[in-house]
């Protein structure tokens, strides 16, 4: 026993037991140890368990995500996380900075690894968000030539393509969607493709699968798709399954301004133009916009409060030049108010040689129409209705641009 | 209107990080398109607070300015006015704005000085913003400051700067009260000195304690000859090596996914451990091995810079000091080794490696194999 503790032997045996308990420790924290090449994420996505989307959870998770990026603004993973809460916020209050905060983060991110995938797939949604469409294509394109078999790249080409009025490859790239991975956001973008054929019934089966694709987990998305929902019920005029979904969205996620707006107009085609504008007055103190001064304007203008309707038109002719440019909503209201029809069909043209999508053509439309410029309307129109859409307001403006061309044939 | 959808998935309970992210982008992306996006107006806020004063600079577009103020007014709308009359009614209906556009301090409303420069005051141009100015003392003792803008139907920028700090942008919906700021300026950003000696400790604790996985290797380095010359060249060779590598991929010139890089490195210490079984000098293929191992281990030095993040405006001084700081830890390795072996080095060199070299060198192989399948599989 003596001969065994002898230098030589302890030394080696400690040397080995050192060893042991390392490679021991190294594999009980294996995790801490694989950090060195690739820092665990500590941050769940939004819409998973314990991740909610609540008005609360967002706040929250946004501002612990600018502290933990604002320490690590190489930190892809925490960039994305941010940028994605951010872009959730921007859907809730409007406020289209917060956009820009994101597309601010996600560059910093890239700005020390240019090739990172996960940021530039999210600088895709995030150019889109902007109506920065064309360099969302050209993300989206690369994105895809990197990845092809991501589906989430054909929705932002599709979507991107949709909003330029590419609508042939549009729908391409949402079937390749659909056909590679059905999911929540491929059975919506296969709704609003159906949508804007004037398949109202088809899209509206494909907007319940998104809903039941949507997690518990994630309240913000679930009040988004139902309102989706319901906006189309409501075009079916099918009021009470509108109203359905109208509510279903407000108890997922109180206030939200999608299922606000769109439960103000099922209140208007009911007959209670009051409870609308309450309804709409109200969400104007937390999301003031342009649309929705114009829409409180109409509103009043039905109730026969002139006055008080013209100034909330200020307001929104006001808004759209100058707070949130919208130049096709723009064109669209001055048309419809019959106010400033020369400047509308400008502003109309000017936004129709950058995009060619049929909301966009419709706005033209109207605005050759109340120039009285009624061949012009014609080839317009044509080009709003091109897709086969359903549309009562393309609809009504087409109808109304024949009725004044079959006059002037007459004459 | 743009339109699309949430992608959701029932993501497990802990996910790797590459899953995690790529389900939040999945997310991100597809509501970035849902967003209902706005275009961001012409309204812009410049706010700074200085010596218990402040100034707040409203840069608004006059034609739009008008008739909203008009509208908040409960009055009639006026159109097209020329500049002059237009400039005139807008600073007559000040005190509509001064109602519309708040700014607090500690929740309480400061009474601001109202000013209107219109914009013949900077240029002719007709569609020049104009600008109004808001001013007042900042109340004794006030810690947080507020900005409210009711007149915007948008988003806005409010920049704000306290005394000599950094602009601080907030994005705030017309309507809605900014996020409060306190009023201590931000700290200064940190000097080159605390930079470096920030990243020279990450460096030097990314070895010990926390990189087993090196001390490992240059455990193995040390392990093959009790030669000083021996040792020091070979570390020296990993040094140039590693240093080479991790500037590179810092740089964006190179790059190797972390699921080669991490499986290669393990098996670079199986390799010199093995080595050290079947030889005992160094032998030039050594040194050529020990070089392009220290190539794949600045490549995994890299990954943890790239995760921590490095500093813009001090890159170079945090690639270099934390550099610094491996190296010191990779020393300190060696001066640990050396102490404990010294005495057997050169008391006994036979039973140096017999009872030190041999069965340390194959624990570490076996490690290094056991941690090269595991990363491979991971």
């Amino acid at each position: 026993m003596r001969r065994f503790f002898t230098p030589s032997t302890i030394v080696p045996v400690a040397i080995i037991a050192a060893v042991a308990a390392m490679v021991a420790v190294a594999n009980l924290r294996s995790r801490a140890s694989r950090a060195s090449y690739g820092r665990q994420a500590n941050w769940r996505p939004l819409g998973t368990r314990g991740a909610g989307t609540g008005r609360a959870d967002l706040g929250r998770r946004i501002a612990e995500l600018r502290t933990a990026v604002t320490k690590r603004p190489e930190d892809v993973g925490a960039a994305v996380m941010l940028a994605d809460a951010l872009v959730r916020q921007t859907r809730i209050t409007g406020n289209a900075g917060l956009a820009i905060e994101a597309e601010g983060v996600l560059k910093r991110a890239l700005a020390n690894d240019v090739s990172n995938y996960d940021a530039n797939r999210a600088l895709g949604g995030l150019l889109l968000s902007q109506h920065r469409f064309r360099e969302a294509v050209t993300v989206g394109e690369r994105n895809r030539d990197a990845r092809p078999y991501d589906a989430i790249n054909y929705g932002v080409i599709g979507d991107g393509y949709l909003e330029l009025g590419d609508y042939d490859k549009a729908f391409e790239a949402f079937d390749t969607m659909m056909s590679l991975r059905p999911s929540a956001a491929a059975y919506a973008r296969v709704a609003y493709a159906r949508e804007l054929q004037g398949n109202l019934t088809g899209a509206i089966e494909s907007m319940k699968l998104a809903v039941d694709a949507t997690p518990p987990d994630d309240p913000e998305a679930l009040a988004w798709h139902r309102a989706q929902v319901g906006d189309l019920y409501l075009r079916l005029g099918r009021m009470h399954e509108a109203e359905s979904e109208y509510i279903a969205a407000s108890h997922a996620f109180p206030g939200h301004p999608f299922a606000m707006v769109g439960y103000a107009r099922l209140l208007t085609a009911r007959g209670e133009p009051g409870s609308a504008l309450a309804l709409l007055q109200e969400l104007a103190t937390t999301a003031p916009t342009p649309d929705l001064a114009a829409r409180i304007g109409d509103l009043l203008a039905q109730l026969g409060r002139r006055d008080e309707a013209e100034r909330q038109y200020a307001l929104a002719e006001a808004g759209w030049r100058s707070d949130a440019p919208e130049p096709k909503n723009l064109a669209r209201f001055l048309a419809d108010h019959d106010r400033k029809i020369p400047e509308a069909v400008t502003i109309a043209v000017e936004a129709s040689a950058q995009r060619h999508d049929i909301f966009t053509a419709d706005a033209l439309a109207w605005a050759y129409f109340k120039a009285g410029r009624i061949a012009l309307a014609r080839q317009a129109i044509a080009q709003a209705l091109r897709t086969g859409s359903t549309d009562a307001d393309i609809r009504a403006h087409a109808r109304a641009i024949e009725a004044a061309a079959g006059q002037a044939a007459v004459r | 209107m743009t339109r699309a959808a949430s992608r959701n998935s029932s993501a497990p309970a802990i996910e790797p990080r590459a899953f995690i992210i790529l389900i939040a982008v999945c997310v991100a992306l597809l509501f970035a398109i849902a967003a209902n996006a706005h275009e961001i107006g012409k309204t812009q806020v410049q706010a700074s607070l200085r010596d218990g004063a402040y100034q707040i600079d409203v840069v608004v577009d006059p034609d739009a300015l008008l008739p909203t103020l008009e509208a908040y007014a409960a009055g009639p709308i006026s159109r097209d006015l020329p500049r002059d009359e237009r400039d005139r009614r807008i600073a007559a209906l000040s005190q509509v704005f001064l109602e519309r556009v708040r700014v607090s301090f500690d929740g309480r409303q400061a009474a601001s000085v109202f000013e209107y420069l219109p914009s013949s005051a900077f240029n002719d141009f007709a569609q020049a913003p104009s600008k109004v100015r808001l001013r007042g003392t900042v109340p004794e003792g006030a810690s947080g400051f507020a900005f409210t803008y009711g007149l915007a139907l948008g988003t806005y920028a409010l920049n704000l700067r306290i005394g000599d700090g950094p602009v601080q942008t907030q994005w705030v919906v017309g309507g809605a009260t900014s996020d409060p700021v306190a009023l201590a300026a931000p700290l200064p950003p940190p000097t080159r000195a605390e930079i470096g000696r920030q990243y020279f400790v990450l460096g030097f604790t990314h070895i010990l304690p926390h990189g087993f996985d090196h001390v490992l290797f240059v455990v193995g380095i040390f392990l093959l000859t009790s030669k000083w010359r021996s040792i020091v060249a070979q570390v020296s060779t990993f040094t140039v090596a590693h240093s080479i590598t991790l500037a590179l991929t810092m740089y964006g010139i190179v790059s190797l996914p972390a699921k080669v890089v991490e499986p290669m490195i393990a098996l670079s210490i199986a390799y010199v451990a093995i080595e050290n079984l079947v030889v005992s000098e160094l032998k030039p293929w050594r040194l050529a091995l020990v070089f392009s191992f220290g190539l794949l281990h600045g490549m995994g030095f890299a990954g943890v810079l790239r995760d921590l993040g490095l500093p813009r405006p001090a890159f170079l001084t945090a690639l270099v000091t934390f550099n610094v700081g491996v190296e010191a830890g990779q020393l300190s390795v060696i001066a640990i080794a050396f102490a404990a072996c010294a005495y057997w080095q050169h008391r006994d060199r036979l039973a140096y490696r017999r009872f030190i070299v041999v069965p340390a060198s194959l624990v570490i192989a076996l490690t290094g194999l056991f941690w090269t399948v595991q990363r491979a599989l991971a």
